[in-house]
């Protein structure tokens, strides 16, 4: 298809390093043996002996044939798909908690509600430490649950206003977090980041909810009226499924601007991740962002999101600088997982 | 001075490689991943491998593309499960890139390497499928179905 081809040699117009030198002084990494080499890794091989004898052991019992047959993977917990920073698994969580309970000093700031917020604002919305402009309160709300609200001061707003307004205007007046022990509750229990909702940007979902594969969710941004706040400034938004690749496999339509609001939709076709076991209801999130635009640069706030949870040293400050965002955590059912009407949530409508 | 000759002649043949194919690598390394130091990790490994095997591999062509893509692909994974890494906000893109990089992104991550390798760097259909270790056939159809999709979101950009 010429066409297609076409539309890709923009391309060539990106500039590229020169990376001859140090490749020529670089010493191969051993880790990477296995992939240059494409082999499976072990791991792989004993999952595959244990879909064979679980394929056995399905033959033995074909009776069960007739039952409704579910996608092989990991069943979530309770905590996949309610977190989202800086784990996003059960597993993960629970390592945080071991090292933790062991004294590791490196951990010592997840059991202060506070000090997550602020590790959040730095290294997640890119907004540094709150002598750089922001005010942190936190709530503590009982039962392993709290609320810390960040509010920025107006040199933080894309059009600061005039006169001595104490705080940004909508929608950029301030983030709410809701922080959870979603292991343990108590002094020894770790804080993480259930949710991150900003002003202005509406995003009709809880944390924990099942979207169906098809599923669409509808999203809202507040926007100033004033054409010159907006000057330099843009918004986005996405969705990310599974740990991380290839289970991310899955596709954003959008997102459409529509009756004032913009709408995308989350969608996985069964083709892209056929063979690929990322698990019924992967633990996923979706978000919606408003950021400055660098000056000179046009680089999309699609791009440089995926990698926005990634963080599990909680140290390194993000590059990107968000006025807003607002980011949930859910579950998405995949294709051909066998998920009951009442187990599933679409949530639409803006 | 014989072997010294061959380990040049060695380098050389490397060297050949990457003054042909570095800038387009790149890009497509750039592409299908979307952050440049993937991109340059990847391209910068795969090359330094050649150096180091460069006696073992039969086409070091296909060779160097193949591992350049797998170990970004596996980049790829673990800075999403493991590690605080962030795109690089100051990598400048040229007008119209930003779009069309978008555009790949919403591609599943077969159809994304399918499409740039085959599509944007004109690596046969049976590198492609090396690369995401299936059969030429599913290459074919993860080709059509990531071109029809690439197509119609860039219409719909173009709207």
């Amino acid at each position: 298809m010429t066409d297609a081809k076409s539309r890709l040699r923009p391309l060539d117009r990106l500039e590229t390093p020169d990376l001859w030198r140090r490749a020529t002084t670089l010493d191969p990494r051993s880790e990477m043996d296995e992939v240059a080499s494409g082999r499976r890794s072990s791991k792989r091989s004993v999952a595959g002996i244990v879909a064979f004898a679980v394929f056995i052991a399905a033959g033995a019992f074909a009776w069960q044939a007739l039952r409704p047959v579910t996608r092989p993977g990991t069943a979530p917990g309770p905590i996949e798909g309610t977190i989202l920073w800086p784990e996003r698994t059960a597993a993960m969580l629970a390592s945080a908690q071991a090292l933790a309970d062991q004294g590791d000093p490196s951990v010592a700031w997840r059991l202060d509600p506070k000090e997550v917020a602020t590790r959040f604002a730095v290294a997640v919305l890119g907004w540094g430490t709150p002598d750089a402009g922001y005010v942190v309160s936190v709530a503590d709300n009982g039962a392993g649950a709290a609320t810390a609200t960040l509010t920025p001061r107006p040199d933080m707003c894309p059009s600061p206003p005039s006169g001595s307004t104490p705080v940004c205007p909508l929608p950029f007046s301030e983030e709410v977090l809701t922080l959870r022990q979603a292991g343990r509750t108590g002094d020894t229990g770790v804080w993480s980041v259930a949710e991150a909702r900003a002003s202005g940007l509406d995003l009709p979902l809880a944390p924990g909810a099942v979207v169906p594969n098809d599923g669409t969710i509808s999203a809202r941004w507040q926007l100033p009226t004033n054409g010159d706040a907006l000057r330099g400034f843009a918004a986005s938004a996405g969705w990310e499924m599974g740990p991380g690749y290839p289970c991310e496999g899955g596709e954003l339509r959008g997102p459409f601007r529509a009756n004032g609001g913009t709408r995308f939709e989350v969608y996985s076709s069964p083709g892209a991740l056929r063979g690929l076991d990322c698990g019924s209801l992967p633990a996923s999130y979706v978000w919606i962002g408003t950021s400055i635009v660098p000056h000179g640069k046009t680089a999309s706030m699609s791009l440089l999101v995926p990698f926005l949870l990634g963080s599990q040293t909680a140290t390194t400050p993000t590059s990107v600088r968000f006025y807003g965002l607002t980011v949930v955590p859910m579950l998405v059912g995949l294709p051909d997982a066998a998920m009951s009407p009442s187990g599933t949530a679409s949530p639409s409508s803006s | 001075m014989v072997q010294d000759s061959t380990v040049k002649d060695g380098e050389e043949r490397v060297a050949a490689v990457y003054r042909d194919h570095h800038k387009r690598m790149w890009r497509a390394l750039f592409s299908f991943a979307g952050d440049p130091d993937i991109a340059s990790d990847a391209m910068a490994e795969a090359f330094a491998r050649a150096l180091r095997d460069q006696y073992t591999i039969r086409d070091l062509t296909a060779w160097t593309w193949r591992v350049a893509f797998r170990i970004a692909a596996s980049e790829l994974s673990r800075r999403h499960t493991a590690t605080a890494t962030f795109a690089d906000t100051s990598y400048e893109l040229p007008e119209s890139v930003p779009d069309l990089l978008m555009a790949l992104r919403q591609l599943s991550p077969n159809q994304r390497v399918a499409v740039v390798l085959h599509d944007y760097a004109d690596r046969p259909t049976g590198e492609v499928a090396d690369v995401l270790g299936c059969s030429r056939a599913t290459v074919y159809v993860h080709l059509s179905q990531g071109r029809r999709r690439l197509l119609k979101l860039l219409e719909d950009q173009d709207d």
